[in-house]
């Protein structure tokens, strides 16, 4: 049994050391730290032991053990489920939510982690086995087996790692102005403020910018609910909104210019500064669940064809 | 869970007794100037946590969103 120490504990550093590596709380504060951070890791360690363990399980003709690896997958899924409920539950005290989109997103990220670490451990412990095999020394196999590893690890997480809106929108400053009680951003109604005094704070605290869409594909990605909301709340918790509990009126908008796709938003800011606003709007990450590729669609190729010749 | 009312006019602040009904579920508060106006839509709003809203014919109505 000791000889397979040699697969086992290499597969299970590789595999925490893949999810550790993943773990970054920075402005959206999740994980939490300290106690998100002990749970996730915990998750992570016990992921890299399921898939450093499947190889010595194979050696050994123990088949009944790669069922819990399907044990593992519905353990994940109920990390998602996890996640999901814990941010739904705390929706209700963000001063501008996250919205439900955005959630699934974070929910399907850190399931996806915990598959990352599976993987990462398994490759590790497969490829010190082969060498072993091929009869090479044994701290060299577990180098190697270490190195290939570490390459999966960094590939996957370039492939999981998502878009932001930088790269497929133009962020620039947008004009607000008012008509009688009319808010309107570059033209486009947003909403209509009846009072003077919350006008004038628009007009002093507001700042507003609009979303150009580089593509057709952009367009759909912007008109989805999920992902302005998303915006909107990467924009307040960066820049602080101008709003409490009960200034309903200042909550965020982000509208559609149904003309052209763009997206007109506005918000109401403590220290207004538009260069951090465009900052934070462009580094709202790409939402999966509002990602369309119209233009790969047949109607879509006819379109751009029509355009062309138009 | 949480059950809310949204779009829903809470309160109707008018000086105009011509523009208004009576009926409906929201009430109606008479004023007599502008100033009145914008002051008791302000009150309101703050209690009820709704949006007021400018619809013109010195109106303002007071939306729960």
């Amino acid at each position: 049994m000791n000889k397979h120490y040699v697969l086992i504990v290499p597969g299970l550093i590789m595999g925490t050391f893949a999810r550790v590596h993943m773990m970054k709380s920075d402005y959206r504060q999740y994980p939490t730290y300290p106690r998100g951070y002990l749970s996730h890791f915990t998750l992570g360690f016990i992921a890299a032991g399921l898939g450093a363990v499947a190889v010595p399980a194979l050696i050994e003709k123990e088949f009944t053990a790669i069922t819990f690896l399907a044990l593992a997958a519905q353990q994940f899924r109920e990390v998602r489920n996890m996640e999901r409920e814990s941010l739904d539950n705390i929706e209700i005290t963000e001063m501008v939510p996250r919205g439900s989109a955005y959630i699934e997103d974070i929910a399907k990220t850190f399931e996806a982690r915990n598959y990352m670490a599976i993987i990462t451990a398994l490759v590790t412990s497969t490829i010190i086995h082969v060498f072993i095999i091929l009869k090479i020394n044994m701290h060299m196999s577990i180098f190697l087996g270490m190195f290939v590893g570490l390459a999966v690890h960094i590939f996957i997480k370039r492939m999981i790692h998502g878009e932001e809106i930088s790269d497929i929108a133009d962020v620039k400053e947008a004009k607000i102005s008012f008509d009688g009680p009319i808010l309107k951003v570059n033209g486009i109604v947003i909403t209509n403020i009846g009072l003077q005094t919350q006008r004038d704070i628009f007009l002093s605290n507001g700042l507003a910018v609009e979303i150009i869409p580089k593509d057709e594909n952009a367009v759909m990605y912007l008109s989805n609910m999920g992902q302005r909301q998303a915006i909107q709340h990467n924009a307040a918790n960066q820049l602080g909104v101008r709003r409490d509990f009960d200034e309903p009126e200042f909550t965020p908008v982000a509208k559609r210019d149904p003309e052209n796709g763009n997206i007109v938003m506005v918000i109401t800011i403590m220290k207004p500064n538009i260069d951090a606003l465009i900052e934070a709007v462009k580094g709202t990450p790409l939402l999966e669940t509002s990602k369309r590729k119209p233009l790969d669609s047949v109607v879509g190729l006819r379109l751009m064809k029509n355009r062309k010749k138009v | 869970m949480q059950i809310e009312l949204g779009d829903l006019i809470v309160a109707i602040i008018t000086m105009n007794k011509d523009a208004v009904g009576t009926g409906g579920t929201a009430p109606v508060f008479y004023v007599g100037n502008n100033e009145h106006l914008g002051e008791l839509s302000e009150k309101i709003s703050k209690i009820l946590d709704g949006v007021v809203h400018d619809i013109g014919m010195g109106t303002y109505i007071i939306v729960k969103h």
